[in-house]
């Protein structure tokens, strides 16, 4: 196997790609949607507070004109409860009867934080309360506060976003749309087309192998899997979390989904074809992502044979701090990128003798 | 003389269809072979196979002494091969393609110029193939095949399609090629064409091997030996050169100044061919 050949033909697809409007769209997909949702939306994210009081209070007036904070009024505890089952609120605030008199004669009154899980996004919202609260009184410590968690139990399925704010996993989603557009759309295409050319045979008349020209494909996904990851990363403002863990999950990520893109090449015939199914395909490895985006449910669960689930789940174990238990997402792609690698090989195999 | 293209029994199966019914046939150093037949006849499935791009169902197929199929590793750097499609990078300009290959084949820079000025394309070097007449299409497909100086080169429909200037030059490149010691195999349908370059040239049909022969023997054989002659009065006599007796006459009424014109008889190949696969298909019935 020659290297040098192998590089030769990923550099003539890396400059042929940005000349070519269909195969750019591929790649600048994912990033004009992070961009324009950047755009249009990142800074009005909002963060939505419900409180239950029996009676008026000014905590509710002085959270409303906090940016970025929806304050909804519930009639009951257990209304305000079920807000949070559901997500509909993030946080929930439940007051005691005369909160404003008790707060001013420095009387603790006892504040109830309802949250859905331990999510930084749910953290967020009971440390502003909080603070809301201690910009009405003048005692340090205002009020006797107590947090209780919905278990995960209660909450129906399992969460792939786990303690990421929304804003925070959005960019795990477009760092994935990048990852599967190019490996399973750009690969393939970039297979097809020499295929349909007739260029193919010219490469494989000259000293290039299949094996090589296969790889060749896959560098140029990997490369442009990278690329688009950086850009996005740039353009969100980057992820908290071990940068080294991250970026050794978007490589293999970009190898297992490049390589799943030339196993698509390999096995699709035209352009149409791959034109019909393609999307599908990049629709399916997607799915861990977006749904995920939806909070905790029953589908996650059924998506963890796809190679894209790991991906996503080690991505945000890893901004979340949680290396350690990052470390089977970081294996289990391992065994998926194994997988299709051997995938790849037998259909080399095949097309080796059925030739 | 040491044969560089070898075909053994060499046969191919699609799934309806054999495309080539073991054809056997030597080809030797420095020839020009022109392999004739219809559209479908089987002749670009000769070309994969004796490159080696697909597997014979039986016999087998050798270049140089190397297995086609088998020593494909040996057989690459000594063939070239200029496909019917025009299978050049059309985003890319004709410089960039050539380069592309020339890196591949670890070849340097300098040889990509040389053959940019072989084929007369330098002044269009930079502009894209997409913006390239098929003549030039065709001239710089040439020039790919030869890059790693290969010893032998396949042409499948060199000339097809392109206009009379075009064809001209790509056949003096031809020319030029053999001339230079370059074994040349050629297919086409343009018997013509083949009359003027070919050294030998084998008819195949329906994936069968007709004949092979040089064109010069193959006129001879199959045409007719005599010469009409068109007299003033509009009538006209046949000749054979073989009959004594007719041969006086003909001196005799041009002595008198009674012909108009004289046309030979000599068949071209394009007669032989339609009489040997008109031949071909009476037997089969």
């Amino acid at each position: 196997m020659s290297f040098k050949r192998i590089s030769v033909l990923a550099w003539k697809d890396i400059i042929d790609s940005i000349r070519t409007p269909r195969l750019l769209v591929i790649i600048i997909t994912p990033l004009i949607i992070a961009l324009c949702i950047n755009l249009f939306f990142g800074d009005k994210l909002t963060l939505r507070i419900g409180l239950f009081s029996q009676d008026d209070t000014q905590l509710i007036k002085t959270l409303e004109q906090v940016e970025l904070v929806e304050v909804r009024i519930y009639n009951s505890t257990e209304t305000l409860r079920e807000s949070v089952r559901n997500g509909e609120i993030t946080v929930g605030v439940d007051l005691p009867a005369n909160f404003d008199t008790l707060l001013v004669n420095n009387e603790l009154p006892s504040v109830n934080f309802i949250v859905g899980d331990n999510s930084q996004e749910s953290q967020v919202g009971v440390t502003l309360v909080q603070q809301v609260i201690q910009s009405l009184s003048s005692n340090p410590l205002p009020i006797v506060s107590s947090t209780i968690i919905l278990k995960p139990d209660a909450l129906p399925g399992i969460s792939i976003r786990g303690d990421l704010s929304i804003d925070q996993y959005a960019i795990v989603l477009w760092l994935v749309m990048g990852i599967v557009g190019n490996g399973v759309m750009l690969v393939p295409t970039l297979i097809v087309e020499e295929r349909e050319r007739k260029t193919l045979d010219a490469l494989l008349l000259s000293p290039l192998t299949y094996t090589e020209f296969a790889i060749g494909k896959a560098v140029v996904g990997v490369v442009y899997s990278i690329a688009s990851s950086m850009l996005i990363l740039l353009v969100q403002g980057g992820l908290s979390g071990d940068i080294f863990f991250i970026a050794v999950l978007i490589i293999l990520g970009s190898l297992s989904l490049s390589f799943f893109g030339v196993l698509i090449g390999t096995l699709v015939e035209n352009l149409h074809v791959l034109n019909s199914y393609g999307s599908v395909f990049v629709f399916l490895l997607t799915l861990p992502a977006l749904i995920g985006m939806l909070g905790p449910n029953p589908f996650i669960q059924y998506l963890q044979i796809l190679p894209t689930y790991p991906l996503v789940d080690g991505i945000v174990k890893t901004v979340s701090g949680q290396n350690q238990i990052a470390i089977p997402s970081l294996v289990l792609l391992c065994i998926h990128s194994a997988l299709i690698l051997g995938g790849v090989t037998l259909s080399l195999k095949r097309r080796q003798i059925n030739k | 003389m040491e044969a560089v293209i070898e075909a053994y029994q060499l046969r191919k199966d699609f799934k309806n269809k054999t495309a080539v019914r073991d054809v056997s046939f030597s080809i030797f150093e420095g020839e020009i072979f022109g392999f004739l037949g219809h559209n479908g006849a089987g002749k670009t499935t000769t070309i994969r196979l004796l490159t080696g791009q697909i597997r014979p169902t039986s016999g087998k197929a050798m270049i140089a002494g190397f297995n086609s199929s088998s020593e494909q590793g040996f057989i690459k750097p000594i063939i070239g091969v200029v496909s019917e499609a025009q299978n050049l990078y059309e985003r890319m300009t004709g410089l960039e393609n050539l380069n592309l290959f020339a890196n591949l084949y670890d070849i340097r820079k300098s040889r990509v110029q040389e053959l940019l000025a072989l084929v007369n394309l330098q002044s269009r070097a930079r502009d894209k193939i997409e913006n390239y007449s098929n003549g030039m299409k065709q001239r710089l497909l040439i020039a790919r095949a030869l890059l790693h100086e290969p010893d032998v080169i396949f042409l499948d429909e060199p000339t097809r399609g392109l206009d009379p200037t075009s064809a001209r030059d790509i056949k003096e490149n031809i020319k030029n090629l053999a001339a230079s010691g370059v074994t040349v195999f050629l297919t086409t349908h343009n018997m013509e064409e083949a009359d003027e370059l070919c050294d030998r040239v084998a008819f195949i049909k329906e994936g069968s091997l007709i004949i092979i022969d040089t064109p010069q023997n193959l006129k001879l054989q199959y045409g007719e030996q005599s010469v009409i002659l068109k007299l003033n009065n509009n009538e006209s006599i046949k000749i054979p050169f073989i009959d004594p007796s007719s041969l006086q006459e003909a001196f005799s009424r041009l002595t008198k100044n009674e012909v108009q014109t004289i046309h030979s008889q000599e068949a071209t190949l394009e007669d032989v061919f339609l009489k040997l696969a008109g031949q071909e298909v009476e037997n089969e019935l």
